[in-house]
């Protein structure tokens, strides 16, 4: 009786976990969602924590260094004008062309640019919370990118927030190109080293790319996967070495630095996305 | 019908701590470094809460702290779970305690439970299991060198809190 007495916690906690393993998904779904919502005012408080940090951080700066900056963004603005009216130009080229030679259009997208509220980057999940989720109609599965190139795929939306899958994270899988080759490669992300930066794995990479540390080839997505537009950069491959199958090579994949401390993000919509998103939720109102 | 004020105090201070952390780890990201202190969120449930409500806690706790990451929590409730257990079984060699020897058991059992948190999400992730293992290993015992201050603090919290609110918060001998 001793010995049972002993062991009583361990049965209970058994116990526990059996009802747990046999509820209905739908109940643990709604509990985890329970949870998450209860907790998201505090995460987004976080990003709104940051965001007054900088604000502070910036109020320490003189007049001089912030006349400065404004002329250096008014210089920068100028030059992002000139490229939008030359943009515009070429996309009605590009209509025109596939008008006359009767080609499908492509994917087009609208961006919707949301702040970081929070981060997570360990050995288990690689990914980052952002502060819009249904409320700014964002879909799952939907790209998200940055200035610098590809940050991930956004996991799970929430009412005010959307979980974002980083680029990093193990298990994350797209596909990619080498720049300058036709051949496609697939991109994985693999568990990362303590204290070093982010990092990722192309696999199936032909034989006739050679890449050295010192002359690392760019890898940038593909639109091949359906969610990512063209030539975002991934990162760059610094080291290939023969593939299992013995043919193809498979190499480390150095990703930005910058993806582990990004403040704003933008998710990549397809056009046609929204408008179904938008449709659901009608359909769901009516 | 008296209401008991523990556990929903010691909810919220959980809470608390897991925001902490997470803004921490937050700031640490660049670094590639991530704390985790599993047991500092379960040994006040354990020591001084009725068992009912304490294995409910230590549940709900898995749930607030997973609710982010993963569509699956079982593992994680496991491990909340059994970190539960094991002071629970402990509990009156460690409500003797002095507060350094708490923190130093706690330090062990964070550690394992980092380790076996390790193991079981380990078929979740492809690619070296080396690397895998030596990133797991270094962040819990990062966790381990923070856990000392970060558990002196937290501690004493929970009990200041259970005071301000009336509540009697050791049932018997509190760790000193």
């Amino acid at each position: 009786m001793k010995f049972l007495r002993q062991l009583k916690p361990i049965i209970v906690l058994l116990l526990f976990l059996a009802i747990w393993w046999f509820l209905p998904t739908v109940i643990k779904r709604v509990g985890k969602s329970g949870f998450y919502e209860f907790q998201a005012p505090v995460i987004a408080v976080q990003g709104y924590a940051k965001d007054l940090q900088s604000y502070w951080a910036l109020r320490t700066r003189t007049n001089r260094e912030l006349i400065e900056a404004g002329r250096d963004l008014a210089r920068i603005n100028s030059t992002y004008e000139i490229a939008r009216q030359e943009n515009s130009v070429k996309d009605e080229e590009i209509a025109r062309l596939e008008r006359l030679l009767n080609l499908p259009s492509r994917a087009e997208y609208h961006y919707e640019v949301s702040r970081v509220a929070q981060r997570d980057i360990s050995a288990w999940w690689h990914q980052m919370i952002i502060r819009k989720g249904k409320n700014y109609n964002i879909p799952v599965g939907a790209a998200v990118i940055y200035g610098g190139g590809v940050v991930g795929r956004v996991r799970e939306v929430h009412s005010y927030t959307a979980v974002v899958e980083l680029v990093s994270s193990p298990g994350f899988r797209m596909a990619a190109n080498v720049v300058g080759e036709a051949a496609p490669v697939t991109y994985i992300g693999v568990p990362n080293p303590p204290f070093s930066p982010p990092r990722g794995e192309a696999l199936n990479v032909p034989p006739t790319i050679s890449v050295s540390p010192t002359e690392p080839r760019k890898l940038v997505s593909s639109e091949l996967g359906g969610i990512f537009p063209a030539g975002l950069t991934i990162g760059e491959i610094t080291a290939l070495e023969p593939g299992s199958d013995g043919y193809f090579q498979k190499g480390t994949v150095r990703l930005s630095l910058q993806l582990a401390s990004l403040r704003e993000v933008a998710v990549v919509i397809p056009y046609g996305q929204s408008l179904a998103f938008e449709e659901d939720i009608e359909d769901d109102g009516n | 019908m008296e209401i008991d004020l523990r556990w929903p105090v010691i909810f919220l201070a959980n809470a608390l701590l897991i925001a902490l952390v997470r803004m921490v780890n937050d700031a640490l990201a660049p670094y590639g470094i991530y704390l985790v202190l599993t047991a500092l969120l379960l040994i006040v449930p354990a020591l001084h809460l009725p068992p009912r409500w304490g294995i409910l806690l230590s549940f709900g706790t898995a749930l607030l702290y997973g609710a982010p990451y993963l569509d699956d929590i079982t593992p994680l409730m496991f491990v909340f779970g059994l970190g539960y257990v094991i002071f629970r079984q402990f509990g009156s060699q460690l409500r003797r305690f002095r507060r350094a020897q708490l923190l130093t058991s706690l330090v062990v059992a964070n550690t394992l439970l980092v380790i076996l948190q390790g193991f079981l999400f380990s078929d979740t992730n492809p690619g070296s299991n080396l690397v895998y293992m030596q990133r797991v290993v270094s962040d819990s015992l990062l966790s381990a060198v923070v856990l000392y201050p970060v558990g002196y603090w937290f501690i004493d919290l929970q009990y200041t809190c259970l005071v301000l609110l009336g509540v009697d918060p050791r049932a018997d001998d509190p760790p000193e």
